[in-house]
């Protein structure tokens, strides 16, 4: 495949919830709106940017919200007209590619590397069109990464248009804190303000084995996107139905050890799969196939899906310990895979409603 | 070979052996049992590699032999007949050969060489343990058992057996079970710190209802005598978690409830809880508790119950299933919760110790 430069999109609809509403009843077009749970115990859907001056923003209880803004316009969600416009606005996306990966009602990523026009061009075009079809405004960020392009989504909104250049990456990253990368939540970024790394440029400047000391083996990743590198692909929703490695051995082998770092390696490469299009596991699956051409496949659904190399590789061990007959036995081909994947957003943020965490006891 | 036995006698033991036998064909001898006969037994064994059991019943012997066949064909077989003798033979060992009445069935066979050699163990001077207490603690403790986890040593309860004190624990990391019973006369030989797996607990339980139950032990290997069934279970390797130090002490706040109205109002509010996470919210204050529940998708759910509790308030949110499970197992009116904050262990028990066993469950909350 040449290498040529890719030409990313990342769509964000600006306050979508408040803003729909606002469409539908211009009476309140000037008033903070914000929509959520009613109720003592409701949550905070979505605020609209007026709403947002008085610090109500998703996820904060009603109650506090109602103290913070007390003249706002509360209103319950309405998820099935949100769905329709959000159709119309996604018909519109693909009009221009057929790669769009939504990652929500909206936002969503869209691949128009095979464009002649530049991304710029393309952008304003699309938020040209979504404003003359439903009368929306949609941020757009321009890059030629996933990555890129979410951060310069964000970067201007609401109704933004901001266009990273490839070689300004990294000037362009450094003096955001670090908290704003990709797989950074509040437990890492405490960890990295500790250490005195606090801005991206900061991970550029120290060593990678300081880094690693700090946020382990999330180091290398880190590494890459301070950089402003991420080479994931805007995979649209046809997601696969599983991803895996195996190889048959020239000569049988005879023991786990000899297995082990064939089998490191298949984790290593099914775990970069899932994270090149934002895809964690359910299911993990370990096939051995004897001497004897006997097959069996042993599979773990961990309570908690899984992602990176070292994860995966975990389960593989137990896997492994299930296997039918000792290893001695002879092993003609292992193979390591995973199956039932979830997007990451659909684990994670579940369309901004709170997802209730279950605390271990160990 | 060549034998009768009594339907009832054999289709009693299949039962048992079928609980035992490999459902997937992945290795087909395990799917069969083996049976021998000799003198006046018919002896029957089935193993899954982990679990194995043995057991017998009176036969009537020609000739002695024995034979290996579908665990699953067999008991289907034996099901079918008419009460009565049933006849059973075989030539070569290649087929077994069933009659009954006007009834004739030929079953394939796999070799007795083939069927793996099931661990064994003499019961001379063996500890004895009462079993009515094993099946009440495995009754209390297993539900906890992990369904399936990452995490091996998970995959069974803790049996701790020394100084007088039987105890089991359960666990799936997020919720755990402790039952104690002190006092037990367990002799001084019967030293056992193991995890069981979940099949071998389920089978020790259901084996029959003798007062006690022979105890035995080796490297790998725990065995159990019901009645005159042997159950040999193989231990799970590894470190179970160090319960001790998750089962809170001193939560400043106690809260006392019917476990019934409890339980009514659970399923209630849980309707309306996400259906992945189960989590309901508990407010609890002066006076009584607030129990809610709201799913962004459904609605929401809210239930007030009166409570005799004085004290601060406490928010705390939890998977409804976990307290559900628990108060089903509970054999008092009145249940115990104590608990400090939202983020920190909340412990359950009886208010009183019945069957002089201690019960104590012990769970994390959800964070909203």
């Amino acid at each position: 495949m040449t290498e040529s430069v890719r030409k990313i999109l990342h769509l964000d609809l600006d306050a979508f919830y408040p803003s729909v509403e606002k469409l539908d009843n211009p009476e309140i077009v000037d008033k903070p709106v914000i929509v959520g749970g009613i109720g003592p115990r409701g949550v905070v859907a979505s605020a609209c940017y007026l709403a947002r001056r008085f610090k109500v923003h998703s996820a904060l209880p009603t109650a506090v919200a109602l103290r913070r803004c007390p003249g706002g316009v509360y209103l319950r969600p309405r998820f099935d007209r949100y769905r329709e416009l959000s159709t119309e606005i996604f018909s519109i996306y693909r009009e221009w590619t057929e790669r769009v990966q939504p990652l929500s009602m909206d936002e969503a990523f869209l691949d128009v590397s095979n464009h002649e026009a530049s991304g710029e061009a393309i952008a304003g075009r699309i938020r040209q069109q979504v404003l003359d079809a439903t009368g929306l405004t949609v941020s757009a960020g321009v890059a030629h990464n996933k990555f890129l392009a979410k951060l310069a989504s964000d970067h201007e909104k609401p109704d933004g248009l901001t266009v990273i250049p490839e070689n300004g990456a990294i000037e362009w990253l450094a003096p955001l804190p670090v908290r704003r990368l990709w797989g950074v939540g509040p437990a890492t970024a405490a960890k990295l303000e500790e250490a005195g790394v606090h801005t991206i440029g900061d991970i550029d400047k120290v060593e990678d084995g300081f880094l690693r000391g700090v946020v382990g083996n999330l180091a290398e990743r880190l590494k890459r996107l301070s950089m402003g590198l991420d080479d994931r692909e805007v995979s649209p929703p046809g997601r696969p139905r599983s991803i895996s490695a195996e190889t048959t051995f020239e000569r049988d082998i005879r023991s786990w050890k000899a297995a082990a770092p064939h089998v490191q390696r298949f984790a290593e490469r099914v775990a970069a799969g899932l994270e090149r299009r934002d895809l964690v596991a359910r299911t993990v699956v370990l096939k051995v196939r004897y001497g004897d051409f006997h097959t069996i496949t042993r599979s773990s659904t961990p309570s908690v899906p899984v992602a990176s190399r070292d994860e995966i590789l975990a389960v593989a061990r137990e896997l492994a310990r299930r296997a039918e007959r000792p290893p001695t036995a002879g092993i003609r081909l292992i193979g390591l895979g995973v199956q039932n994947l979830l997007d990451l957003v659909e684990v994670g943020e579940e369309s901004g409603a709170t997802t209730p965490d279950q605390l271990d006891l160990f | 070979m060549k034998f009768s036995v009594q339907r009832e006698h054999l289709e009693n033991e299949l039962q048992f052996l079928q609980g035992i036998a490999e459902k997937k064909k992945t290795i087909p001898i395990l799917s069969n049992i083996l049976m021998s006969a000799d003198v006046e037994n018919l002896s029957l064994v089935a193993t899954d590699l982990e679990v194995s059991l043995t057991t017998r019943c009176p036969a009537s012997v020609e000739d002695a032999g024995g034979i290996t066949v579908s665990s699953k064909k067999l008991s289907e077989v034996v099901r079918s007949l008419p009460s009565g003798d049933i006849h059973m033979s075989s030539d070569n060992g290649e087929w077994l050969e069933v009659r009954a009445g006007d009834s004739y069935f030929r079953l394939v066979a796999l070799p007795v060489t083939d069927f793996p050699e099931v661990p064994s163990t003499h019961f001379e001077g063996a500890v004895q343990l009462p079993h009515a207490i094993f099946r009440e603690m495995i009754r209390r403790t297993l539900f906890a058992v992990t369904k399936e986890d990452v995490r091996y040593s998970l995959n069974g309860a803790l049996l701790e057996i020394g100084d007088g004190v039987i105890r089991m624990v359960a666990t799936d990391a997020h919720r755990l079970a402790l039952v104690e019973k002190t006092d037990a006369e367990v002799g001084t030989q019967a030293q056992v710190r193991a995890i069981i797996p979940k099949k071998a607990l389920a089978e020790i339980r259901d084996l029959g209802e003798p007062e006690t139950m022979a105890f035995a032990q080796d490297d790998h290997h725990l065995y159990f005598q019901i009645e005159h069934r042997v159950l040999a279970t193989r231990v799970i390797e590894g470190q179970f978690p160090a319960y001790e130090k998750v089962i809170p002490e001193g939560n400043p706040a106690s809260v006392r409830f019917s476990a019934e109205a409890m339980a009514a109002a659970l399923r209630r509010v849980s309707l309306l809880a996400s259906e992945r996470s189960r989590a309901v919210k508990f407010s609890f204050a002066t006076g009584g508790a607030t129990i809610t529940s709201s799913n962004p998708e459904m609605g929401e759910a809210r239930e007030s119950l009166p409570l005799a509790y004085e004290g601060d308030e406490i928010t705390v949110s939890f998977n409804a299933q976990y307290i559900l499970d628990f108060l089903s197992v509970s054999t008092t009116d009145e249940v115990d919760i104590d608990l400090k904050d939202d983020s920190s262990q909340g412990l359950m028990k009886p208010v009183s110790d019945e069957d002089d066993l201690k019960y104590n469950y012990v769970i994390m909350p959800m964070r909203l």
